[in-house]
């Protein structure tokens, strides 16, 4: 228990440096180049004073290096500061926009894994036949489809043509939302309220954002479980447990896929920002109030605390994320100590 | 032994074991026709891709895709193996016959405990065995083989390679088979463990009343082993007698270079022979005795027809030198 | 085995440029008799390569309407023998949109690839090379880059400088940058270690032509194929920055800021305005895909998945 502890907290010391860098990165591109909170707030024509006043206001009248050293004493204390543009902690908008994309990319990860894992598998047992060459040429074309486009042709396909779906927001417009207080997570709230009605609305208009991102990023999985499947499938135990009666079914899937499911799992920590990133892309089309349309939002306006402080939420998203494959890693394989 | 009166336990005929790849139909195992009898130890020896290995695993119906029967049977008891249904075939597989191979290290399944094992190599034939009787029976092989019982729980990693290897010995007995196939057993083992598992093996050889064949390049072992040997050459059975006979009196060529090849400290041989020349194309039907191109005594027919393997006195050849008898 | 075989005809070239092109010529064709697959997906890559790269360079050939002539045709209109693609909500042909689009977009990659590369390649070789306090230092930043979602910061990049063809193109190649660096210096790594790089050490040879005549030649083949799926990847990052609105001014033909337009009159039915850029974008990557997958297989068996 000790030392699961101390690996925990090892692997939160060490992201500590890659937030150091993001930030550092974002927080001079950001000063360094044009365009300023108060000039977006209040437009070219306010008067001088009135301008100077509002930039001391703010602390933007300090040098940048003055400026960084003020954040980073903030952070420290875990504060992401205020907005600059709206009357509010960074840490509010932030709060009710997180549990959107959680939601949108927990459930793309599930499509993803729902179809790429199983129709590697298949690739991988029909090896050079024509099922094989068919999964290959989805994987292929399904990775050089951008996701956005993606979303575009489901909306049209299951939205307008054949009205089937819901192709914006997170819940219908007869909802009240304040029935979504309780954790941000629309499944979750419906299904601890036992309010059905409500869950199957929020779970029509999941389906269309989760198979965009599902479906465009399943190829890179298709690729990966097939290749790895292969090579399990040559290996030395999957012939010892044939010769020793096992059925074909069980070979597949409790020793073969098992095995080859390791460095999937490895590289599912990689492929998250991938999601992540196509999260974004899904957001826009579907309109879908997540932390990618708050990150737009508060560039447009200049909020450098808010835009900050997304970065930094996603960069800990990413951390979060590669050490829950550590630990799911270590769960499957006995070799691997924590 | 062979004997006259014994109905051999496994009974291949006629059995070829083909590839078929871009350039044309690899024939790894090409006619062979031979009987293995109740409790007797048969080594199968040859050099690396004269067809051994396939002709192995094509017991269990197990060839490496994409091979397939070309022709022929393997009859266990009389049934014959290649045209089991897959049900029979799979109860079969580890409970009649079981199978041990040349890898320890990569044999078992690195995710799962020994324990485990056992239990799925017992549960598959036997359903309705209990967990707590699977490893029950599990810890009285490994005392056989001289393992102790705590390394049940223990995963592969953290066993030694001679240590894996009796854990698939233990595997391969654990439903009492009646027929062992060991394909090179020995070969990734380093030379004292080699000796020890040597030792194992002949002893579960008797304890478990059992039928080996034993598929190996090791001549060596072959001969502290078997009854008798089978010489495979180019997918074709070359030659096939007793130790005894094999050893001192080889007939066919290759087997006579075989011979060669070992270093025999008692015989003070002066020089260490090696082959000349490289294992035979396998590609397209062939027309002529395939080791002709590598055979000192090679003649005009050797060049012409494939010899046919031939009775001389209860041991076998397939060689045109003896065609006016041995 | 072929691996080992083809690695070494290519090291062995690099003394002599004719005999690297003749080494080369050797490995394709050798690859057209033995991957057919693989070679056909080469070839496949290299023909949509091909007929895009056509359509930047004579644009005229492929469309007579102009891409901002809004008086193309009538508004709105499904495709028509007049109008292939039909015509978007300004009168503008989708087509002739589509023709001078493919500029913008294989530019911007092209050029935002490059830029990569050539910050990247230098910065690995050099960085793994030397090694030291300073190679650690890099490789954070790098790390840190790399593991972060690439679009936000192209976002974040593409926001901050504003429209404009350079300023997309920088914050494409920042994405990038660490692809580069990460590969090339993990091979620089292991190339350090191999024998006649340890023997021209030892013979002497200044650091600077260990590095340029025995290590760089040898990632250049990874690269090559790197660089090819970069580009892929890159074409993806422009439209995805152009259809969330960040990047380029409005005169500027673009296939990424078609689709956004498309978007408004989606929930109407006009399914063309979506249909045909967003079909491009994927055409397009899919060649450099193919490309890559088809070099990648030829030139490097074992090169996995960067």
């Amino acid at each position: 228990m000790r030392r699961i502890l101390n690996y925990f907290l090892m692997r939160v010391l060490l992201t500590i440096p890659m937030l150091f860098v993001l930030l550092t990165l974002v927080f001079v591109v950001l000063r360094v180049m044009p365009g300023d909170p108060v000039s977006a707030m209040l437009g070219g024509h306010a008067p001088e004073y009135v301008i100077q006043q509002k930039k001391a206001e703010l602390g933007l009248n300090k040098p940048i290096f003055e400026q960084y050293i003020d954040y980073l004493g903030q952070l420290a204390h875990g504060d992401l500061g205020n907005s600059m543009i709206f009357v509010e902690r960074v840490s509010h908008p932030i709060a009710q926009r997180l549990p959107a994309t959680i939601e949108l990319t927990l459930f793309g990860l599930i499509v993803t894994l729902g179809i790429g894992i199983p129709l590697g598998v298949r690739a991988s047992r029909k090896r050079r036949t024509a099922q094989d060459f068919g999964i290959r040429f989805y994987a292929n074309i399904v990775y050089c489809i951008p996701v956005f486009w993606m979303g575009l042709i489901l909306q049209m396909v299951f939205g307008v043509l054949l009205p089937i779906f819901p192709i914006a927001g997170r819940v219908g417009a007869r909802i009240i939302s304040s029935d979504f207080d309780r954790t941000g997570f629309y499944v979750l709230d419906t299904l601890m309220k036992g309010n059905f009605a409500d869950l199957g609305d929020v779970l029509m208009h999941l389906v269309l954002p989760a198979f965009t991102l599902g479906i465009t990023l399943s190829g890179v999985f298709v690729r990966l479980t097939r290749a790895n499947m292969l090579d399990v499938l040559k290996s030395d135990y999957v012939l010892a447990s044939r010769a020793r009666g096992v059925p074909e079914r069980r070979v597949v899937y409790k020793h073969a896929l098992k095995n080859a499911l390791i460095p999937i799992v490895t590289m599912l920590g990689l492929q998250f920002s991938a999601l992540l990133a196509g999260a974004i892309l899904t957001e826009t089309t579907f309109s879908w109030p997540g932390m990618g349309r708050l990150l737009l939002e508060r560039i447009y306006l200049r909020d450098y605390p808010t835009v900050q402080g997304v970065i930094i939420v996603y960069a800990l998203f990413v951390s979060v994320v590669s050490l829950i494959v550590d630990i799911v890693y270590a769960i499957i394989d006995p070799r691997v100590q924590l | 032994m062979p004997d006259s009166a014994n109905e051999p336990i496994l009974d291949i005929r006629d059995l070829s074991i083909i590839y078929p790849i871009s350039i044309g139909t690899v024939h790894a195992v090409q006619d062979v026709t031979l009987s293995i009898y109740k409790g007797e130890v048969l080594g199968i020896v040859g050099e690396s891709g004269c067809g051994k290995s396939t002709l192995g695993l094509s017991i269990l119906k197990l060839m490496k895709p994409p091979g397939r029967i070309g022709s022929g049977s393997i009859l266990y008891k009389g049934t014959d193996i290649l045209g089991m249904d897959d049900r029979t075939l799979l109860d079969m597989r580890g409970r009649n016959i079981a199978m041990i191979f040349q890898n320890p290290l990569t044999s078992l399944d690195p995710l799962m405990s020994v324990e485990r094992h056992f239990i799925e190599a017992i549960q598959v034939h036997e359903p309705r065995t209990g967990v707590p009787e699977c490893i029950e029976r599990a810890k009285k092989i490994l005392a056989d083989l001289g393992i102790e019982g705590n390394r049940l729980k223990e995963y592969p990693y953290q066993l030694s390679g001679g240590m894996r290897q009796r854990i698939m010995i233990g595997l391969a007995l654990i439903l009492h088979p009646d027929i062992l196939l060991a394909d090179e057993p020995t070969t990734a083992l380093d030379v004292i463990v080699e000796a020890g598992f040597t030792e194992l093996l002949i002893r579960l050889h008797e304890l478990y009343n059992l039928t080996v064949v034993l598929i190996s390049h090791n001549l060596g072992l072959v001969a502290q082993m078997a009854d008798r040997i089978a010489v495979m050459y180019g997918g074709r059975l070359v030659e096939l007698a007793t130790v005894n006979q094999i050893f001192e009196k080889p007939l066919h060529p290759y087997t006579q270079g075989l011979m060669n090849c070992v270093p025999n400290i008692l015989l003070e041989q002066k020089e260490l022979n090696a082959m000349p020349g490289s294992p035979p194309d396998l590609v397209g039907e062939p027309t002529a005795c395939p080791f002709a191109p590598r055979c000192p005594k090679a003649m005009d027919i050797c060049r012409s027809r494939v010899p046919p393997l031939k009775d001389y006195g209860g041991r076998r050849t397939a060689c045109w030198l003896y065609e006016g008898g041995v | 085995m072929n691996a080992t075989s083809g690695g070494r005809e290519i090291r062995a070239a690099k003394y002599s440029p004719a005999g690297a092109v003749a080494a080369l010529f050797r490995r394709f064709s050798e690859a057209a008799r033995r991957y057919r697959i693989e070679w056909w997906i080469l070839v496949a890559g290299v023909v949509v390569i091909a007929a895009i790269v056509t359509m930047t360079l004579f644009p005229h050939l492929f469309t007579h309407f102009r891409p901002e002539d809004m008086n193309a045709g009538p508004q709105m209109k499904p495709p028509s023998a007049a109008h292939l693609m039909g015509t978007d909500n300004l009168g503008r042909d989708v087509w002739s949109r589509i023709v001078y689009g493919a500029q913008t977009i294989l530019g911007v990659a092209i050029a935002a690839s490059l830029a990569s590369a050539l910050i990247g390649i230098p910065l690995g070789l050099v960085s793994g090379f030397s090694g030291g306090f300073g190679d650690k230092v890099i490789s954070l930043i790098m790390d840190s880059i790399y593991s972060f979602p690439g679009l936000i910061l192209a976002i974040a990049f593409a926001a901050m400088l504003g429209p404009g063809v350079i300023n997309i193109t920088v914050a494409v190649a920042v994405v990038y940058v660490p692809t580069y660096f990460r590969l090339v210096r993990g091979q620089t790594l292991s190339i350090k270690q191999e024998l006649y790089v340890e023997a021209a050490n030892a013979i002497g040879a200044r650091r600077p032509t260990v590095l340029a005549k025995y290590i760089f030649p040898n990632v250049i083949a990874t690269v090559v194929v790197v660089f090819s799926l970069n580009i892929a990847d890159a074409i993806m990052t422009e439209a995805a920055l152009s259809y969330i609105g960040l990047g380029l001014p409005a005169g500027i033909p673009d296939w990424g800021m078609d689709l956004s337009m498309g978007k408004k009159f989606l929930p109407s039915g006009v399914w063309w305005m979506i249909t045909y850029p967003g079909l491009m974008i994927m055409i397009l990557a899919l060649g450099f895909t193919m490309l890559g997958e088809g070099l990648s297989e030829i030139l490097n068996p074992r090169l996995q998945e960067y």
